[in-house]
């Protein structure tokens, strides 16, 4: 199964509970290949980056594929600071 | 004195902390640079309310995602600390305010391991004059589970639950991995004590507070140049 979650806007504190929810969801399968869509997102908190690593960890542990897909530059500054860019598949 | 069945799963950073701040055989802390252990406590209650929800913090600030208390005193002050401020402040300056009280903290976490049963405590001599208290733990069964987790997590490639990775910056930044490890040890870990640190933002403020106050303290030291 693949699929993609294309989160918008704000992603902190707020929403990182049901954001962590649905993509967990989306990775429950066996083996299933999630791809993040970061197009839209203008901002990550601390909570948020959480998000991406309890999804990449939630994919290894089920043997399928989180892919973080073109994130803005500001994104993807936070993305490099904290090392995600390292342990993450990130794709521009 | 009596004990409790522990569990240790359930320690918070802070307890996580100064469990490994305290030698094994004597009970006291162990050497660390000046203040480490103040601001590392600092750090281990926002990262520990940033686990609970309660904080969130970014490349510059920390700010209040809920209110709502998490039944653990030193964690409500704090939030509650944080929560009255009428602006959001950066988190360096978070850190060194709750560092203020770090004596405190330092006294209120331990006394809450002796009362789980995961500490003891004795009463000693020092020169034969001075009483002092020391803590040592009850079985360390405590310690060489969060001893371990660690350990494990340094020497694989797996990804860290946020705990863990929180867990791992306080040591690096208040030295405790030149306690825990060999200095051969440490040299060939050390890229991935960092890697698993950064991922933290709370774990780059408090090394980066640690660095500046090491630099004032070699100023003060040294004097004007």
């Amino acid at each position: 199964m693949s699929a993609t979650y294309s989160p918008a806007g704000r992603l902190d504190g707020s929403n990182a509970a049901a954001a962590e929810s649905e993509l967990l969801g989306l990775l429950s399968e066996q083996g299933a290949a999630v791809t993040v869509d970061l197009s839209k997102l203008d901002y990550v908190s601390s909570a948020g980056l959480r998000v991406f690593l309890s999804a990449a960890k939630a994919a290894k542990a089920k043997g399928g594929k989180l892919t973080l897909l073109s994130p803005k530059p500001a994104v993807m500054e936070v993305l490099q600071i904290s090392g995600f860019d390292r342990i993450l598949d990130i794709q521009s | 004195m009596t004990t409790t069945p522990s569990q240790p799963s359930q320690l918070t950073l802070a307890e996580e902390l100064i469990l490994i701040a305290l030698d094994d055989e004597t009970g006291t802390l162990i050497s660390l640079p000046p203040f480490a252990l103040e601001l590392g406590l600092a750090s281990a209650v926002i990262g520990e309310l940033t686990l609970k929800g309660r904080l969130d913090t970014d490349a510059t600030h920390v700010f209040v995602t809920s209110k709502v208390p998490v039944d653990d005193s030193i964690l409500d002050e704090t939030l509650a600390d944080i929560a009255a401020e009428p602006q959001q402040l950066p988190t360096e300056t978070w850190l060194r305010r709750i560092a203020e009280e770090g004596q405190v903290l330092r006294d209120r976490v331990t006394m809450r391991l002796v009362k789980r049963g995961v500490l003891g405590t004795e009463e000693k001599r020092l020169l034969w004059v001075f009483k002092t208290r020391t803590y040592p733990p009850t079985s360390g069964i405590e310690e060489r589970e969060v001893k371990s987790r660690i350990m494990t997590l340094l020497n694989n490639d797996d990804i860290p639950n946020p705990h863990d990775a929180l867990l791992i910056g306080l040591l690096r930044s208040t030295g405790m991995f030149d306690v825990l490890l060999s200095r051969p040890e440490h040299e060939r870990l050390r890229p991935r004590i960092d890697q698993l640190s950064n991922l933290e933002e709370i774990n780059r403020s408090l090394s980066n507070t640690m660095s500046a106050l090491q630099v004032a303290l070699a100023s003060a030291y040294i004097g004007p140049m």
